[in-house]
């Protein structure tokens, strides 16, 4: 069990890690789809990486204490 | 037109309210928190229907205006964060205030804790800081109905007659009117944020054309730092991080965990709240960056005004009352819940206790609604003459609740031994919040970071320092 707490623990450190991209890369300013910059996807593809994160997050906390 | 679809959203609003109070309330747990009976869609909507405010609709549209797309980012994923939170401290929120019949916050500090002081001052807190994010609403609410009337209702008029309607329609109906227009105007909110920008887009030639205008006009809108590098990595990561401590900690929130019908309920809702902010957040930050395009001159106070200032112009009189209508909606609906809460708050957290009398329910309900007149009305007074832009009131706000979290997650998830030291780290970060907003002490000591990190961490560090890491073994509240 604490393994997995572990596991966890480093899953969503690394989330965290990816929200800060922009403190280590330089993105530039280029557009993409509808006028958006691209850097914009990189930051949407790390928020549905975390929700679903999140969601088996839940389903294993839960699991884990029925 | 303008006033017939006012009247209309006014007319279904107050029906909803009657129908709400037909639903007799016999008890505490009735009246304050819908018989803990949400199921997950209704108790989604009410929970994201609190982040529908002022905060959303104008204040990120005022920063669209200001900082760009980074903006978007932020609150889109802090927000998603909290998730984390509402799943780790939510649920248990819900499964003591079942086994124990807590209503407030503080019934559960006191009942886990046994600190009468500890519970009073968590409470004062929450009370104390809400207070500017309430007024927010009615200033918000204040701004768009002048600018939707061209000025025939001014300002001051319809901070009244804002203020006045609320009232009403809490008092009559309680929290099962509450869910349900939450659940209403949340579903108003959405759709009229994505009419808007779809028919501001339209006019601009599309959305393509317009952001590519934009980004022509103001580059610097469109870099991951923002403009003038507003989010600098330091404030970026204050950011990110502060809004999964600050969301939950907000009492209308904190309050909404009691009421789920099930767990299963909250978690799911849970993950509904961090999906959410995806689509929802970028909408009016979209609105706020193309103003550039059409009032490129804006400055201080008068860029809150972005999203009327904008509907007027690119869309017509129909669509620009109805969005604004919604807009007026989702601030009611914060509204209603903050003042529910506070008043809940102050009848049992101080009335109560500080009288050491048992009340009847019906007493209980008839000060409850005597309060809700008092705080709308103390929200009135602040938003008479707003001390600072839409976000920095907010900015506020939150930043004095967040420094209850570490007490909330020592409460809820480890046994807080000694109450004292969330005592200490309270009026700690109360004092330090003060002496950097006051500027006693220079911002320059936080390197770069939002004092409010600063703050969080430190409340952190003193809190923990009298938890024992064991589950708790709950006393609940003698009233």
């Amino acid at each position: 069990m604490k393994k997995k707490r572990l596991w966890w623990s480093i899953f969503f450190i690394i989330t965290l890690g990816l929200t800060q991209a922009s403190s280590f890369i330089d993105f530039g300013q280029a557009l993409s789809l509808l006028g958006f910059p691209l850097w914009l996807f990189y930051f949407i593809a790390v928020h549905v990486l975390f929700v679903m994160g999140l969601y088996y997050f839940d389903k294993h906390l839960f699991k884990e204490k029925e | 037109m303008i006033y017939i679809i006012l009247l209309v959203y006014l007319g279904f609003t107050f029906f909803g309210s009657l129908l709400g109070a037909k639903i007799k309330a016999a008890t505490p747990e009735s009246y304050f928190l819908a018989n803990r009976n949400l199921k997950t869609i209704a108790l989604f909507f009410t929970i994201i229907a609190t982040n529908f405010s002022a905060f959303y609709f104008l204040g990120f549209a005022g920063e669209g205006y200001r900082i760009g797309y980074a903006h978007y980012v932020i609150m889109a994923l802090g927000t998603a964060l909290a998730g984390v939170t509402i799943i780790l401290i939510g649920t248990r929120v819900w499964q003591l205030g079942k086994d124990h019949g807590y209503i407030t916050p503080s019934e559960l500090v006191y009942g886990q804790t046994g600190s009468r002081s500890l519970a009073m001052l968590f409470s004062g807190v929450m009370i104390v800081f809400t207070l500017p994010y309430l007024a927010l609403q009615i200033v918000g609410g204040g701004y768009i109905l002048e600018k939707m009337t061209d000025g025939d209702i001014s300002y001051s008029l319809a901070v009244i007659l804002l203020t006045v309607f609320t009232i009403i329609y809490v008092i009559i109906g309680g929290m099962t009117s509450v869910a349900k227009t939450d659940l209403k105007q949340g579903l108003i909110v959405i759709i009229f944020m994505v009419l808007g920008v779809v028919l501001i887009g339209h006019d601009l030639g599309g959305i393509t054309a317009a952001n590519i205008t934009a980004a022509e006009l103001v580059p610097e809108l469109f870099s991951h730092n923002g403009a003038n590098d507003f989010y600098t990595p330091q404030k970026w990561f204050s950011w990110i991080v502060f809004w999964m401590m600050a969301i939950p900690m907000f009492p209308q929130l904190f309050m909404r965990f009691y009421i789920a019908q099930d767990v299963k309920n909250l978690r799911q809702s849970a993950i509904l709240y961090a999906i959410a902010p995806m689509f929802i957040s970028i909408l009016p930050v979209m609105i706020g960056i193309w103003g550039h395009i059409s009032f490129p001159e804006l400055t201080g106070s008068e860029i809150d005004q972005i999203m009327p200032l904008m509907l007027k112009k690119h869309t017509t009189e129909f669509f620009a009352t109805i969005i604004m209508t919604g807009a007026i909606a989702a601030f009611m609906s914060t509204l209603d819940s903050q003042l529910l809460a506070l008043s809940t708050m102050f009848t049992r957290d101080f009335y109560i206790p500080l009288r050491k009398k048992v009340i009847n329910f019906k007493k209980e309900v008839l000060i409850g609604r005597v309060l809700v007149g008092v705080l709308a009305i103390i929200g009135m007074l602040i938003a008479f003459n707003p001390f600072d832009t839409i976000f920095a009131m907010g900015k506020m706000s939150f930043s004095g609740v967040a420094i209850l979290f570490p007490i909330g997650l020592a409460v809820t998830r480890f046994k807080l031994t000694k109450p004292i030291f969330g005592i200490v780290a309270v009026v700690t970060a109360l004092i330090l919040l003060f002496a950097f907003h006051y500027g006693w002490i220079s911002k320059q000591w936080t390197f770069g970071f939002e004092p409010f990190i600063i703050l969080i961490g430190i409340s952190f560090i003193i809190t923990f320092m009298g938890v024992k890491k064991k589950k708790v073994q709950s006393t609940p509240p003698q009233h």
